[in-house]
Protein backbone atom coordinates (compact mmCIF):
# COMPACT_ATOMS: atom_id res chain seq x y z
CA UNK A 1 0.00 0.00 0.00
CA UNK A 2 1.23 3.53 -0.79
CA UNK A 3 2.14 6.26 1.17
CA UNK A 4 -1.36 8.73 0.15
CA UNK A 5 -3.42 5.56 0.58
CA UNK A 6 -2.11 4.79 4.04
CA UNK A 7 -2.57 8.26 4.83
CA UNK A 8 -5.89 8.34 3.81
CA UNK A 9 -6.22 5.11 6.46
CA UNK A 10 -5.34 7.32 9.10
CA UNK A 11 -1.50 6.64 9.41
CA UNK A 12 0.04 9.96 10.47
CA UNK A 13 3.53 8.83 9.33
CA UNK A 14 2.64 8.37 6.41
CA UNK A 15 0.76 11.28 5.94
CA UNK A 16 3.90 13.22 7.42
CA UNK A 17 5.79 11.78 4.46
CA UNK A 18 3.31 13.04 1.93
CA UNK A 19 3.12 16.11 2.74
CA UNK A 20 7.05 16.59 3.16
CA UNK A 21 7.16 15.33 -0.29
CA UNK A 22 5.29 17.91 -1.54
CA UNK A 23 6.47 21.02 0.64
CA UNK A 24 9.42 21.99 -1.71
CA UNK A 25 7.09 22.31 -4.98
CA UNK A 26 4.32 23.92 -3.05
CA UNK A 27 7.51 26.61 -1.78
CA UNK A 28 8.69 26.70 -5.40
CA UNK A 29 5.07 27.34 -6.45
CA UNK A 30 3.82 30.17 -3.84
CA UNK A 31 7.41 31.28 -4.20
CA UNK A 32 6.76 32.63 -7.77
CA UNK A 33 3.46 33.79 -7.06
CA UNK A 34 4.36 35.96 -4.18
CA UNK A 35 7.54 36.60 -5.48
CA UNK A 36 8.73 36.86 -1.23
CA UNK A 37 10.81 34.26 0.17
CA UNK A 38 9.57 34.82 3.78
CA UNK A 39 5.72 35.01 2.58
CA UNK A 40 6.07 31.80 0.33
CA UNK A 41 7.81 30.06 3.61
CA UNK A 42 4.84 30.79 5.73
CA UNK A 43 1.95 29.95 2.99
CA UNK A 44 3.77 26.90 2.68
CA UNK A 45 3.09 25.93 6.37
CA UNK A 46 -0.67 27.27 6.52
CA UNK A 47 -1.32 25.25 3.24
CA UNK A 48 0.40 22.35 5.03
CA UNK A 49 -1.78 23.00 8.31
CA UNK A 50 -4.92 23.02 6.36
CA UNK A 51 -4.43 20.38 3.85
CA UNK A 52 -3.80 18.48 7.67
CA UNK A 53 -7.36 19.65 8.93
CA UNK A 54 -8.77 18.62 5.37
CA UNK A 55 -7.24 15.88 4.46
CA UNK A 56 -10.45 14.13 4.66
CA UNK A 57 -12.10 15.56 1.81
CA UNK A 58 -8.95 15.01 -0.24
CA UNK A 59 -9.97 13.28 -3.73
CA UNK A 60 -7.49 11.88 -5.22
CA UNK A 61 -9.47 10.71 -8.48
CA UNK A 62 -10.08 14.10 -9.42
CA UNK A 63 -6.49 15.67 -8.67
CA UNK A 64 -2.51 14.82 -7.85
CA UNK A 65 -2.17 15.13 -4.42
CA UNK A 66 0.28 18.53 -5.78
CA UNK A 67 -2.79 20.10 -7.37
CA UNK A 68 -4.84 20.09 -3.99
CA UNK A 69 -2.00 21.94 -2.19
CA UNK A 70 -1.21 24.46 -5.14
CA UNK A 71 -4.89 24.90 -4.65
CA UNK A 72 -5.21 25.87 -1.17
CA UNK A 73 -1.82 27.30 -1.28
CA UNK A 74 -3.53 29.74 -4.18
CA UNK A 75 -6.71 30.67 -2.16
CA UNK A 76 -4.14 31.33 1.05
CA UNK A 77 -2.70 33.67 -0.76
CA UNK A 78 -5.22 35.32 -2.35
CA UNK A 79 -7.02 35.80 1.68
CA UNK A 80 -3.59 37.54 2.35
CA UNK A 81 -3.74 39.48 -0.09
CA UNK A 82 -7.44 40.77 0.14
CA UNK A 83 -5.68 41.52 4.40
CA UNK A 84 -3.14 43.87 3.27
CA UNK A 85 -3.96 45.47 0.01
CA UNK A 86 -0.47 47.14 -0.17
CA UNK A 87 2.37 45.24 -1.11
CA UNK A 88 5.94 46.55 -0.91
CA UNK A 89 7.04 45.59 -4.09
CA UNK A 90 10.95 47.15 -3.41
CA UNK A 91 11.33 45.27 -0.51
CA UNK A 92 10.49 42.45 -1.66
CA UNK A 93 12.57 42.00 -5.04
CA UNK A 94 15.31 43.03 -2.72
CA UNK A 95 14.95 39.88 -0.13
CA UNK A 96 14.36 37.88 -3.21
CA UNK A 97 17.66 38.81 -4.62
CA UNK A 98 19.24 38.57 -1.40
CA UNK A 99 18.01 35.10 -0.35
CA UNK A 100 19.08 33.99 -3.96
CA UNK A 101 22.55 35.37 -3.42
CA UNK A 102 23.39 35.59 -6.72
CA UNK A 103 23.91 38.10 -9.08
CA UNK A 104 20.41 38.40 -11.18
CA UNK A 105 21.07 39.62 -14.68
CA UNK A 106 18.83 42.48 -16.08
CA UNK A 107 16.62 40.13 -18.20
CA UNK A 108 15.95 38.32 -14.85
CA UNK A 109 15.20 41.29 -12.97
CA UNK A 110 12.74 42.93 -15.58
CA UNK A 111 10.85 39.41 -15.68
CA UNK A 112 10.77 39.18 -12.22
CA UNK A 113 9.40 42.78 -11.64
CA UNK A 114 6.75 42.76 -14.73
CA UNK A 115 5.85 39.38 -13.33
CA UNK A 116 5.31 41.53 -9.46
CA UNK A 117 3.12 43.97 -11.72
CA UNK A 118 0.73 41.36 -13.24
CA UNK A 119 -2.27 41.52 -11.29
CA UNK A 120 -2.37 38.04 -8.57
CA UNK A 121 -5.64 37.07 -10.72
CA UNK A 122 -3.64 37.04 -14.31
CA UNK A 123 -0.24 35.78 -12.27
CA UNK A 124 -1.65 33.02 -10.71
CA UNK A 125 -3.17 31.40 -14.33
CA UNK A 126 0.14 32.76 -16.21
CA UNK A 127 2.76 30.46 -13.79
CA UNK A 128 0.17 27.75 -13.77
CA UNK A 129 0.08 27.38 -17.75
CA UNK A 130 3.35 28.62 -18.70
CA UNK A 131 5.75 27.56 -15.85
CA UNK A 132 3.76 24.05 -14.68
CA UNK A 133 2.12 23.67 -17.86
CA UNK A 134 -1.72 22.88 -16.52
CA UNK A 135 -4.41 22.88 -18.81
CA UNK A 136 -7.21 25.35 -18.77
CA UNK A 137 -9.57 23.20 -17.48
CA UNK A 138 -7.13 22.31 -14.12
CA UNK A 139 -6.31 25.93 -13.82
CA UNK A 140 -10.22 26.42 -14.08
CA UNK A 141 -10.17 24.35 -10.98
CA UNK A 142 -7.73 25.41 -8.86
CA UNK A 143 -8.66 28.62 -8.72
CA UNK A 144 -12.28 28.34 -9.31
CA UNK A 145 -13.20 30.11 -11.88
CA UNK A 146 -14.77 29.12 -15.65
CA UNK A 147 -12.57 28.14 -18.40
CA UNK A 148 -13.05 30.97 -20.87
CA UNK A 149 -12.31 33.10 -17.52
CA UNK A 150 -8.89 31.19 -17.25
CA UNK A 151 -8.04 31.78 -21.00
CA UNK A 152 -9.06 35.39 -21.25
CA UNK A 153 -6.79 36.44 -17.68
CA UNK A 154 -3.87 34.39 -19.49
CA UNK A 155 -3.91 36.04 -22.95
CA UNK A 156 -4.48 39.66 -20.80
CA UNK A 157 -1.64 38.50 -19.20
CA UNK A 158 1.04 37.46 -21.25
CA UNK A 159 0.17 40.09 -23.83
CA UNK A 160 0.81 42.32 -20.73
CA UNK A 161 4.29 40.56 -20.21
CA UNK A 162 5.01 40.71 -23.55
CA UNK A 163 4.77 44.18 -23.97
CA UNK A 164 6.15 45.63 -20.90
CA UNK A 165 9.44 43.06 -21.83
CA UNK A 166 9.34 43.99 -25.25
CA UNK A 167 9.50 47.60 -24.72
CA UNK A 168 12.88 47.23 -22.69
CA UNK B 1 9.38 37.66 -24.75
CA UNK B 2 9.00 33.60 -25.35
CA UNK B 3 7.94 30.86 -22.93
CA UNK B 4 11.20 29.58 -23.00
CA UNK B 5 13.13 32.80 -21.48
CA UNK B 6 9.88 33.07 -19.40
CA UNK B 7 10.53 29.55 -17.73
CA UNK B 8 14.29 29.94 -17.51
CA UNK B 9 13.87 32.97 -15.82
CA UNK B 10 11.38 32.00 -13.34
CA UNK B 11 13.25 28.09 -12.82
CA UNK B 12 16.27 29.99 -11.28
CA UNK B 13 13.60 30.35 -7.95
CA UNK B 14 13.81 26.82 -7.74
CA UNK B 15 17.26 27.09 -6.46
CA UNK B 16 15.76 28.72 -3.25
CA UNK B 17 15.38 26.16 -0.63
CA UNK B 18 13.00 26.42 2.20
CA UNK B 19 14.35 27.36 5.31
CA UNK B 20 12.43 26.53 7.94
CA UNK B 21 11.04 22.82 6.51
CA UNK B 22 9.76 20.84 9.20
CA UNK B 23 11.40 17.33 9.70
CA UNK B 24 9.36 14.10 9.71
CA UNK B 25 9.05 14.04 13.57
CA UNK B 26 8.06 17.71 13.59
CA UNK B 27 5.14 17.30 10.51
CA UNK B 28 3.96 14.60 12.66
CA UNK B 29 4.03 16.58 15.57
CA UNK B 30 1.65 19.52 13.90
CA UNK B 31 -0.09 16.82 12.48
CA UNK B 32 -1.43 15.47 15.72
CA UNK B 33 -1.62 19.00 17.57
CA UNK B 34 -4.07 20.42 14.07
CA UNK B 35 -5.83 16.75 14.93
CA UNK B 36 -6.03 17.15 18.89
CA UNK B 37 -7.23 20.75 17.69
CA UNK B 38 -9.62 19.73 15.50
CA UNK B 39 -11.28 16.93 18.24
CA UNK B 40 -11.74 20.11 20.55
CA UNK B 41 -13.12 22.11 18.24
CA UNK B 42 -15.97 19.73 18.11
CA UNK B 43 -16.62 19.19 21.50
CA UNK B 44 -16.88 22.58 21.95
CA UNK B 45 -19.08 23.01 18.72
CA UNK B 46 -21.26 20.15 20.49
CA UNK B 47 -21.61 21.27 23.63
CA UNK B 48 -22.40 25.09 22.46
CA UNK B 49 -24.98 23.77 20.47
CA UNK B 50 -26.29 21.15 23.47
CA UNK B 51 -26.27 24.16 25.60
CA UNK B 52 -28.23 26.39 23.21
CA UNK B 53 -31.28 23.28 22.39
CA UNK B 54 -31.80 22.50 25.68
CA UNK B 55 -32.31 26.05 27.09
CA UNK B 56 -34.65 26.91 24.37
CA UNK B 57 -36.75 23.93 24.66
CA UNK B 58 -36.79 24.45 28.63
CA UNK B 59 -37.99 27.77 28.10
CA UNK B 60 -40.38 26.78 25.57
CA UNK B 61 -42.04 24.32 28.21
CA UNK B 62 -41.66 26.45 31.38
CA UNK B 63 -41.84 29.72 30.29
CA UNK B 64 -44.22 29.20 26.50
CA UNK B 65 -45.18 33.27 26.80
CA UNK B 66 -41.39 34.44 27.17
CA UNK B 67 -40.06 32.14 24.90
CA UNK B 68 -43.09 34.16 21.92
CA UNK B 69 -41.93 37.03 23.48
CA UNK B 70 -38.23 36.63 22.67
CA UNK B 71 -38.69 35.24 19.16
CA UNK B 72 -40.13 38.24 18.31
CA UNK B 73 -37.98 40.44 19.62
CA UNK B 74 -35.20 38.36 17.85
CA UNK B 75 -37.78 38.81 14.44
CA UNK B 76 -37.63 43.11 14.92
CA UNK B 77 -34.09 43.01 15.83
CA UNK B 78 -33.01 40.67 12.57
CA UNK B 79 -35.78 43.11 10.22
CA UNK B 80 -34.53 46.52 11.64
CA UNK B 81 -31.11 45.25 11.39
CA UNK B 82 -31.27 44.29 7.96
CA UNK B 83 -33.45 47.73 6.68
CA UNK B 84 -30.48 49.45 8.40
CA UNK B 85 -27.97 47.78 6.49
CA UNK B 86 -30.08 48.26 3.31
CA UNK B 87 -30.32 51.87 3.37
CA UNK B 88 -26.46 52.60 4.28
CA UNK B 89 -25.63 50.35 0.76
CA UNK B 90 -28.07 52.30 -1.07
CA UNK B 91 -26.34 55.89 0.23
CA UNK B 92 -22.89 54.42 -0.27
CA UNK B 93 -23.71 53.66 -4.24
Amino acid sequence: MNDLKKAKKGDEAALARVLLHEYDFVFHYLLKLTLHPSMAEDLTQDTMVKAIERFAQYNAKKAKLSTWLIQIGTNLWRDELRKEKRKQQYQSLQQLEWEMRHEPTTEWIAVIAELEKLKPEERIPVILKHYYGYGYDEIASIIGAPSGTVKSRLHSGMNRLRKELTHE
Amino acid sequence: MNEQRFKLDLKQLDQLEPKNKPSQIEMMLTIQATRKRQRNELIFFFVVAFIVVASTVLLMVKAPVWFILLQAVVMVMALVGFLSRRKVYSRAL
